[in-house]
């Protein structure tokens, strides 16, 4: 057993009865063990409550009942979703002590009862405020295929434990990018979904407006039957005659040369693909940020009036000056989404899936946590969802997927329209069966 | 009839902050100052667009 073995092929060993679920725990468990003090990933091993999960899964195979799709496959959860008899902190050190959750939440209740087996909580940047998983509590989650770089964020934990073949699947939250990017710079796939389409009840809020939850995967079958369990459901609609567009303008800019030759092997591969532009979308990515700042703001204004040192220093002054954002700026900002979504709505008139650059570069370092945007170098945390932000801005769904390059990894977005998930599965699992996008695994991955 | 109170920058500043029952701690003040120019960009570019006319 190595940490490379998919999902799929987990369930179906466990589901055949020859391969046992606490084997398999113990596996992940022991690959936590080895290769979280390096990554910082973990935040919390759950060892008890995975082999107790795992025991229930071997013993219903045992009495010849089925313990459902994901029998036995271990997995991973963002530190913002409620786990029964733990308390939700949201990466936050000032929930360390809160009352712990009485239940788990409703994705995770839906996972154990596909038999999956819920093995640890991630780390994230603060109240999934930043896209760096850097967190004054927990410290900063290393990329696993170049341990001097960031793993992105928010759920760069999720994403890190999948990459780095801790666990085969994960779930994490995208508000404004916080899925794709990790997914993106940890070379795995990852799925933002149509806007309040999978259960968020019992996850930790930051935007309600925008926020989401899905999963990560090292391919598109496993990505695909976890969002199945996840949306109690199969996905569902046309994947047949798919018409395909390339994105302009904003998403042809600050962007590597790596990045452009990934996408145009991709446009090659698919016969060419037109450009077709999204307009306006400078301006949507500054009403996210305002609608962000100023949703967020308002969410902690309590605590930050009463305990505001608490916080971590860098989601604290982004959370205070959302706050005092004037009504005026948050008023223009929801006019221009619905005009926003309008525009995009009409590309969709004539597409089914628009691609874009999901991150301008490899990862940055960690001693130089910066990227390049408009030839100036600004806050990773701030600006690394750069292309991400103007599509959850308008809730669209969008898979994550890394190309194959031959750099550190790179990733794409396939964008489809509400509801839209099937035809993006779709062209994912042709793109990744012709060999265009690929989940490579790390050189230091535990055997 | 009392003389009217005038407030200058930092004291329309201070009554907004009021207004939010929030106090900033003094080790907080340079990270949301630029903060607040950060969203003050992002605010220019929003309000950038003329507003439409003639809707209902």
């Amino acid at each position: 057993m190595t940490g490379a073995q998919s999902a799929i092929a987990i369930a179906s060993a466990v589901r055949a009865g020859t391969q046992s679920a606490a084997e398999v725990a113990r596996a992940a468990l022991a690959r936590i063990q080895a290769g979280n003090p390096l990554l910082c990933a973990v935040t919390r091993v759950l060892g008890e409550r995975a082999l107790a999960e795992a025991e229930a899964v071997d013993a219903a195979v045992a009495a010849g009942r089925d313990p459902g799709p994901l029998a036995g496959v271990p997995y991973a959860v963002k530190d913002l979703f409620d786990v029964a008899g733990l308390p939700t902190t949201a990466g936050a050190a000032m929930l360390a002590d809160a009352p712990p959750s009485p239940t788990d939440a409703e994705a995770l209740r839906r996972m154990r009862a596909a038999g999956a087996v819920l093995v640890a909580t991630c780390n994230m940047d603060e109240f999934a405020y930043g896209f760096a998983t850097v967190n004054a509590a927990h410290g900063t989650t290393r990329n696993p295929h170049d341990p001097e770089r960031l793993a992105g964020g928010s759920s760069g934990g999720s994403a890190a434990v999948v990459a780095a073949g801790m666990v085969p699947v994960a779930l994490g939250s995208d508000t404004n990018g916080s899925i794709r990017v990790p997914a993106a710079l940890c070379g795995v796939f990852g799925l933002k979904p149509t806007h309040a389409s999978l259960p968020m009840e019992g996850v930790f809020p930051f935007v309600d407006s925008f926020d989401d939850i899905g999963p990560f995967a090292r391919s598109v079958a496993d990505l695909e039957l976890v969002t199945q369990v996840l949306a109690d459901g199969a996905v569902e609609g046309a994947t047949a005659g798919l018409r395909v567009a390339r994105l302009g303008g904003w998403f042809t800019r600050n962007h590597s040369v790596e990045v452009t030759t990934g996408l145009d092997r991709l446009a090659a591969h698919l016969g060419g693909l037109e450009t077709v532009e999204l307009p306006q979308v400078d301006r949507a990515r500054s009403a996210a940020y305002l609608m962000t700042a100023a949703e967020g703001g308002a969410r902690h204004l309590p605590e930050l009036r009463r305990r505001q040192l608490a916080f971590d220093p860098a989601t604290r002054d982004r959370l205070i000056a959302g706050a005092m954002l004037p009504a005026s700026a948050m008023i223009a900002a929801q006019g221009f989404r619905e005009r926003f979504r309008a525009a995009a709505l009409r590309l969709f008139e004539h597409h089914d899936v628009l691609v874009a650059p999901c991150v301008g570069d490899v990862a940055p370092r960690i001693d130089d946590p910066t990227v390049t945007v408009d030839g100036e170098r600004v806050a990773a945390r701030a600006h690394l969802g750069l292309f991400t932000q103007p599509i959850s801005f308008i809730g669209l769904p969008v898979i994550a997927a890394p190309l194959a390059v031959q750099s550190l990894p790179l990733g794409v977005q396939l964008i489809g329209r509400p509801g839209g998930e099937a035809a993006l599965f779709a062209l994912a699992r042709s793109l990744e069966q012709a060999g265009v996008l690929a989940a490579p695994m790390p050189m230091s991955a535990p055997a | 009839m009392s003389e009217p109170v005038w407030l200058d920058e930092g004291g329309v500043a201070a009554l907004a902050l009021a207004m939010l029952d929030l106090h900033i701690a003094p080790e907080c003040l340079p990270g949301v100052r630029a903060n607040l120019d950060a969203l003050a960009a992002h605010t220019r570019r929003v309000e950038s667009e003329p507003p439409s006319e003639g809707r209902g």
